[in-house]
């Protein structure tokens, strides 16, 4: 069962909710996926344009609502979006993301860890988005951090675990749980996240802009269950040469010599 | 004079003076329960919409949920 904070959650899947065509699909989805944990982001209200109630319906659910950062430049923006967050939410969790370059959606690590440390310290739930480093991990751990989310590749590239290695670091040293985050783009490389020992993985594009939503929800639930069945199985070692698995004995066909 | 005038999301706009934050929000038919309100860069809690009136030249943001991963 994992844990956060104070919560337990069933699924080792948590979504998003960006970029779906519309709310009722990506409701849906949500459903197929099973998770009891999605994010959402703060925006200054724009009375001009209508936008789709994505918080009802979720309100009325038993899914736990992550806001984010998203848009904050620095510790002090952030700081303040997690305060507008509670505010509309009333949660004082809050994924905790500064990335002030728009190409690559580079997480910022200085001011994430200053945020953090203000954010733990006032008594919010932290999980912050980082790049995959095991040093920073371990900072954003002693400044209380809930959980550590390292990126698998950047945001909704869908280009998988370029990070692997060190993943496997921060997944090693980890106290809280980790899960890996942005840039997951297939069922197969979330199944890989969770055979690493991630405790849970967050997939939002990849789900997204499938053609068919819901049904890759579901093939992304099936993913995380079966990664962390294997990660509990035990995977096999790797050899860098064969391994016999037919038994050893003086060779089969002896007699013929 | 009885009317001041505010910004609200950076438009201008004019409301009674003494009208609370509540009712200004009202003004605009948002879901009370999902907006947060900032009002000279200070989140101005919910508990306090109703008592706290407008003052002129108030600069008021808006702040709602959208979707995002």
């Amino acid at each position: 069962m994992l844990k956060i904070a104070d919560t337990v959650f069933d699924s080792r899947l948590f979504t998003g909710t960006g970029k779906y065509a519309c709310a009722n699909t990506m409701l849906a989805a949500i459903e197929a996926s099973r998770s009891q944990l999605v994010t959402m982001a703060m925006k200054r209200l724009d009375f001009h344009s209508g936008s789709d109630d994505i918080l009802r319906p979720l309100q009325g659910s038993n899914i736990k609502l992550l806001p984010n950062t998203s848009g904050a430049r620095n510790a002090q923006e952030a700081v303040f979006v997690a305060e507008l967050a509670r505010e509309v939410l009333g949660t004082h969790w809050i994924k905790l993301e500064i990335h002030p370059d728009p190409k690559y959606l580079m997480p910022d690590p200085i001011e994430t860890l200053k945020a953090a440390e203000t954010l733990c310290n006032k008594g919010y739930v932290v999980l912050p988005y980082v790049h995959a480093d095991p040093v920073l991990c371990r900072r954003l751990e002693e400044v209380g951090c809930a959980a550590v989310m390292p990126l698998g590749s950047p945001i909704g590239s869908n280009q998988g675990l370029a990070t692997e290695t060190f993943l496997k670091i921060i997944i090693d040293q980890a106290k809280v749980p980790v899960v890996v985050d942005a840039g997951i783009g297939t069922p197969s490389q979330a199944m890989q996240a969770m055979e690493l020992g991630a405790d849970a993985v967050l997939v939002n594009t990849a789900i997204a802009s499938s053609a068919d939503p819901i049904l890759m929800a579901r093939c992304f639930a099936e993913a995380v269950d079966t990664g962390r069945s294997a990660y509990l199985a035990g995977l096999g070692k790797v050899s860098a040469v064969a391994q016999h698995t037919s038994p050893q004995q003086a060779p089969l066909t002896a007699f013929l010599d | 004079m009885n009317q001041i005038n505010i910004k609200v999301n950076g438009e201008p706009f004019t409301v009674s003076k003494d009208e609370s934050l509540e009712t200004l929000l009202l003004s605009y038919q948002v879901n009370l329960n999902s907006v947060a309100l900032v009002r000279g860069g200070q989140v101005v809690p919910k508990t306090l919409w109703a008592i706290t009136p407008c003052e002129a030249d108030d600069e008021i943001e808006l702040f709602g949920v959208v979707a995002g991963g």
